[in-house]
């Protein structure tokens, strides 16, 4: 190993010029990978999940659980590498979603469910609709907006919206889809007169059929003509309004009509599943621009809004298109966090560097490997395929601190070695100064890097958040550990001359001031270790104090509502109650901006939402305009408003944040409870006493029930009389009744460019009480009503059934405000076993964001003692000696000793991110322990007397120990400062490294020397 | 006949020191204004000495050393020793003279 840093040493000295060519090759190539990598806000956490959506018109939620939902689950759980199967069955949807473990192709996914449907589809109800869903990630959904006109109805603007914006954004590179939510979308409706197809003789059948007939365009074969083909086709769609009315239609006694003369003709509205308001003003028309899986979100959101650019002078002049959600506003904010984030830590590094070395050249040279170890960073995340986001950034800005360690001891070990007169070459100098802190300076970083490896096999959404963060520190530490053994010692031969080495005045000071502070420690050795160990303890007990979390929300900066009516509610009446609810809120919240919200399905049917389900999207005003700058003083004052409306359930949530809920575990919140069971109306019970005792727990906030019950339905049956007097039977009966509700689909004409429904759709009012009144004209002209045919039933039912790998459930969700979450869970825990015992086949789960808590915590536990264990083994590698190698590990325990206490004061509580700071501690921690000791270990085998080679060593060790520990912290110490997306998931880990380095500092520099010397006393006197 | 020219009569001091003070040493010796030149090369040492000794060295049964040679007059030979002995690697060096019967080199052919 000596020979091979040797070697390379030399090579680098020798070879000067070719370092200083690859260096700017490296800065070249990397800004290069800067400019290419794509950018996000944060990493892409979606699971590799496959959703079916299937649509089967008529079936109540237990039908559909029964016919479709439970066959779908028995093909689907035999597909391998499968974690978890859920389901959701609903009036006429089936809405399953297969969960795979980590790391399983998405496209074997999706063909795996494919087959699987196809191979049962045989078995499941005719007339069902969908299948696999588009693929998407909680990323997918870049930008939103409405289409805006004070003169152009709701029609008109969706046409726009459909026939020329929509296909424009559809073209863009990197664009899946366009959402379409809200308006009306157009039919040509025939609307029959009874009376009229009586005496022609017709049913509604025989109009429908005919219509479809005549209606169509058929390919019939292909003649020859001479030596070319042509093709023969036979037409018949029509393209006017006016061809359709003059269709012609046989009645039964063989006379020809003209369909105006049966029906009527007009365009109509289609049947509405959702709907959009805005600003509480009236409807309106919204389009979601939904990205391609792995696309480069700035490239593409730029690419869109110069489409849309390009666009506008084609649209109608009053025509406005309002975007009010902009993922790039969420990317600039968090790329710009980060961004002033790292630029303060840079320059404090550089002003503590100037600072110590007195040296402004010197501190320049260590500075100049910030810029290239992060452009080498950039290249090295460029070849792994990952994304510049918050996390990834993050881990930048983590690491700058640690970037200088390696070429800090570097540069200073040199400027020492220069600055003792010696008639040998400068160049060789170099050589020795280098040598002699290389090996200390590899094991230390690799330390560092075993030190993050725990984090690498984080799961789920910790894992997709972190694995970014430790990459790039891992990739920033390699970067700069190379280009402190190779630029480094090129750049000092050219930059540092021999020179008396002037510490600053203020240096010289700290110096005597350590020595007698030290002198007093060795003094009274045993007291002190004493202290320290009484200090462990005493963290210990605050450790078990501390409050225990998953991970701060990340702010994306707007808020959304998801609002929950009750089950039966109409679409009129829903979107009555959002513009009501959409007023409000803007009169009493002047911070919001505007509003929008969109209830029910989306066209696509990505989101197939109740009537009664409303996502409500609340864009804010820059923080500089509102009356207090935090964002939950805001959410208590919409609290307070929506609960204003009674029967209204509500939660918070964010654009992201609701998808990767939704995604992850199909609940969203802190703690999300599920009680499993077979009996519905058992499981609606329990859930709503669990309700009941969980929101009398302090902490408790926005508890709700997933509403399950009270769907109302109109059951209609065949009499057992009217199918014997009448040719009726039920198919024939559900037509009737369609052609004068939801209308039955008759073909397409053709509107120009575009297909335009045929929808046969009887018009007259229908009500409740009407509805047995309704006319029906039978076969042989027979006319009659539908009271005298069938009964009329009013059942209730659920709204939705909800299952998990095969087993129904009841869920119970709540936030938790002002206190820990796991500290939250366990007293409710106790509490639900008190209050509540279950019957026997039921039993209760907590998930959420505790689940994810939980894991993390289990496999941190797992996985650190044994990154510990390879620490060890490398530090058995350095110093050949195990108590060496233990006495440089007892740094960590009172390392962290600080970094216990910061959080305890602060007041934050032990997370994923604190624990990510926990473990940048122990890295520092063991790197300080490894250059103290290395020292010492050279002077011992130089022959220097004990006692003078641990004060002597210990004093020589003080510049660069606290050199590095004051770049570690100025370093973070910006993340205690900035606000902004991102800055509540770094600011527990600042909070860990910063006070830890306080604690770690200290016992390098106090405990380290006494330690070596009180073990090198006991293996003399064993001698 | 190839012609040789002769030296006057010097001693050879060989050093011998641990592999991991062979660069400290060499550096030491360099600033040693009466020491022309040296060779230097890797050698394995076997000690009864047990303590003298790492374990991995026991395990191997010798020692990784670097040992020094150098041609001086005896005068400056104890130059050398007496800056030695000041040096913190004095404790773990071990010294031979002996004495040099002849010693040269050849003058290229043009020379002569």
């Amino acid at each position: 190993m000596n020979a091979m840093l040797t070697g390379l040493l030399t090579a680098v000295l020798t070879q000067r010029w070719v370092v200083l060519a690859f260096a700017a090759l490296l800065a070249v190539a990397g800004g290069r990978a800067w400019l290419q990598l794509p950018i996000d806000a944060f990493p892409d956490i979606s699971p590799t999940q496959v959703k079916i959506i299937l649509k089967a018109p008529g079936m109540t939620a237990e039908e559909v659980e029964r016919l479709v939902t439970r066959p779908l689950e028995l093909a689907l759980q035999g597909i391998p590498q499968q974690r978890l199967l859920r389901s959701t069955s609903k009036y006429a949807i089936a809405d399953l979603t297969v969960d795979f473990v980590e790391g399983t192709p998405i496209d074997w996914a999706r063909q795996q469910v494919i087959n699987r449907l196809s191979e049962t589809r045989a078995e499941l109800p005719g007339g069902l609709e969908g299948g696999v869903a588009p693929m998407s990630t909680p990323l997918s959904d870049v930008l939103m907006f409405t289409v805006d006109s004070p003169t152009l109805d709701l029609r008109e603007r969706r046409q726009i919206l459909q026939r020329q914006i929509r296909p424009a954004l559809r073209g863009v590179p990197g664009v899946a889809d366009v959402n379409l939510l809200g308006g009306d979308a157009l039919v040509l409706n025939i609307a029959p007169d009874l009376l009229a197809l009586q005496s022609a003789g017709l049913t509604l059948e025989e109009l429908a059929r005919q219509i479809e007939q005549q209606n169509q365009n058929q390919g019939a074969g292909r003649l020859d003509l001479g030596t070319e083909a042509i093709t023969v086709r036979i037409e018949g769609q029509r393209q006017q309004t006016e061809a359709v009315e003059a269709l012609s239609v046989r009645g039964s006694n063989g006379q020809r009509y003209r369909l105006t003369e049966l029906a009527s003709v007009s365009i109509d509205r289609q049947e509405r599943y959702g709907a959009v308001t805005h600003n509480g003003q009236g409807e309106a028309v919204q389009g979601l621009v939904i990205a391609l899986r792995g696309t480069n979100t700035g490239e593409l959101i730029r690419a869109v809004q110069q489409q849309l650019q390009t666009l506008q002078p084609m649209l109608p002049a009053d025509v406005h298109i309002n975007v009010f959600y902009n993922r790039q506003q969420l990317i600039d904010t968090a790329v710009g966090t980060v961004e002033e984030a790292l630029g303060l830590a840079v320059l404090f590094v550089v002003l503590v560097l100037v600072l110590f070395l007195g040296n402004v050249r010197a501190a320049l040279l260590v500075a100049v490997n910030l810029p290239l170890a992060a452009l080498a960073t950039f290249l090295l995340m460029r070849y792994a395929g990952m994304s510049a986001n918050l996390m990834s950034l993050g881990g930048l800005v983590i690491a700058i601190g640690m970037l200088v360690d390696s070429s800090v001891v570097v540069v200073e070990n040199t400027l020492d070695r220069l600055a003792t007169p010696r008639p040998l070459p400068k160049l060789h100098i170099i050589l020795q100064a280098v040598k002699e802190v290389s090996l200390p300076v590899i094991s230390g970083t690799l330390i560092v890097v075993i030190v993050f490896l725990p984090l690498l096999t984080l799961d789920g959404l910790e894992g997709k958040l972190f694995i970014p963060v430790a990459l790039t520190i891992v990739f920033a530490l390699l970067s700069s550990l190379v280009l402190s053994l190779t630029l480094l010692p090129a750049l000092c031969g050219w930059l540092l001359h021999p020179a008396a080495e002037q510490h600053p005045h203020w240096f010289s000071l700290l110096q005597r001031g350590y020595a007698a502070m030290l002198e007093r420690v060795l003094a009274h050795w045993r007291r002190f270790v004493v202290s320290l160990v009484l200090l462990f303890a005493l963290s210990l007990l605050a450790f078990s104090q501390l409050g225990r979390t998953f991970m701060p929300t990340l702010d994306e900066g707007d808020i959304m509502l998801q609002i929950e009516k009750i089950p039966t509610i109409s679409l009129d009446a829903s979107i009555a109650l959002d513009q009501r609810i959409e007023a409000e809120l803007l009169a009493k919240v002047p911070e919001i901006e505007q509003i929008v919200a969109r209830t029910g399905s989306d066209e696509i049917g990505m989101d197939p939402m109740g009537l009664n389900e409303t996502d409500l999207f609340m864009q804010l005003k820059p923080v500089r305009q509102w009356r207090q700058p935090d964002k939950a003083v805001l959410e208590a004052e919409i609290r307070q408003v929506l609960q204003q409306f009674p029967g209204v359930n509500f939660g918070f949530t964010q654009p992201i944040d609701m998808r990767v809920s939704e995604m992850l575990t199909g609940a969203r919140g802190d703690v999300a409870i599920k009680i499993f069971g077979p009996d519905l109306a058992v499981l609606a019970d329990l859930a709503a006493k669990t309700a009941a005792i969980v929101s009398q727990e302090a902490g408790a906030v926005d508890t709700q029930t997933a509403v399950t019950a009270g769907s109302k339905l109109l059951n209609i049956r065949l009499n057992d009389a009217a199918t014997d007097l009448y040719s009726i039977d039920s198919a024939k009966l559900a037509q009737q009744v369609r052609s004068s509700l939801a209308g039955i689909e008759v073909g397409q004409m053709m509107d120009g460019e575009w297909p335009l429904p045929l929808l046969l759709r009887q018009r007259h009012e229908v009500s409740t009480e009407t509805l047995a009144q309704l006319p029906l004209l039978l076969d042989g002209g027979v006319q009659t009503t539908l009271g005298t045919v069938a009964e009329i039933k009013r059942i209730d039912g659920p709204v939705a059934i909800s299952r998990e790998n095969g087993s129904r459930f009841a869920l119970v969700r709540t936030n938790v405000a002002g206190r820990d979450l796991v500290g939250f869970v366990g007293a409710i825990e106790q509490q639900l076993a008190a209050k509540l015992p279950l019957p026997a086949g039921y039993r209760l789960v907590f998930g959420g964001q505790f689940e994810n808590q939980q894991r993390a915590a289990g496999r941190l536990l797992l996985v650190v003692p044994l990154s510990l264990g390879l620490i060890f083994l490398l530090l058995l590698a350095t110093f050949r000696d195990s108590k060496k190698a233990l006495l440089v590990l007892s740094n960590i325990p009172f390392a962290l000793t600080g970094g216990i206490f910061g959080l305890f004061i602060s007041g934050e509580y032990l997370s994923v991110p604190a624990s990510v700071g926990f473990i940048a501690l122990m890295g520092v921690a063991v790197l300080n322990g490894v250059v103290m000791i290395s020292h010492f270990e050279d002077q011992w085998r130089a022959g220097m007397p004990l006692g003078h080679l641990v004060r002597a060593g210990a004093l020589r060790r003080l510049r660069p120990v606290l050199m590095t520990a004051a770049t570690a912290l100025l370093g973070l110490l910006p993340l205690l400062f900035v606000s902004g997306p991102g800055s509540e998931l770094q600011r527990p880990l600042a909070v860990v490294v910063i006070s830890g380095l306080f604690s770690a500092t200290v016992v390098t520099l106090f405990l380290m020397p006494g330690a070596y010397q009180w073990l090198m006393h006991n293996n003399k006197a064993r001698k | 006949m190839v012609n040789a020219q002769q030296q006057s009569p010097q001693v050879m001091l060989t050093l011998i020191v641990p592999q991991s003070l062979a660069d400290a040493c060499a550096d030491v010796l360099m600033q040693i204004p009466v020491v022309q030149g040296f060779t230097q090369d890797a050698v394995l040492g076997f000690s009864r000495r047990p303590s003298a000794m790492s374990t991995a060295e026991q395990v191997a049964g010798r020692q990784a050393n670097s040992r020094f040679q150098l041609l001086l007059g005896e005068d400056e030979a104890q130059i050398v020793l007496a800056n030695l002995a000041q040096q913190q690697l004095s404790g773990r060096l071990h010294y031979e003279l002996s004495a040099v019967l002849a010693h040269g080199h050849y003058l290229p052919a043009e020379v002569r």
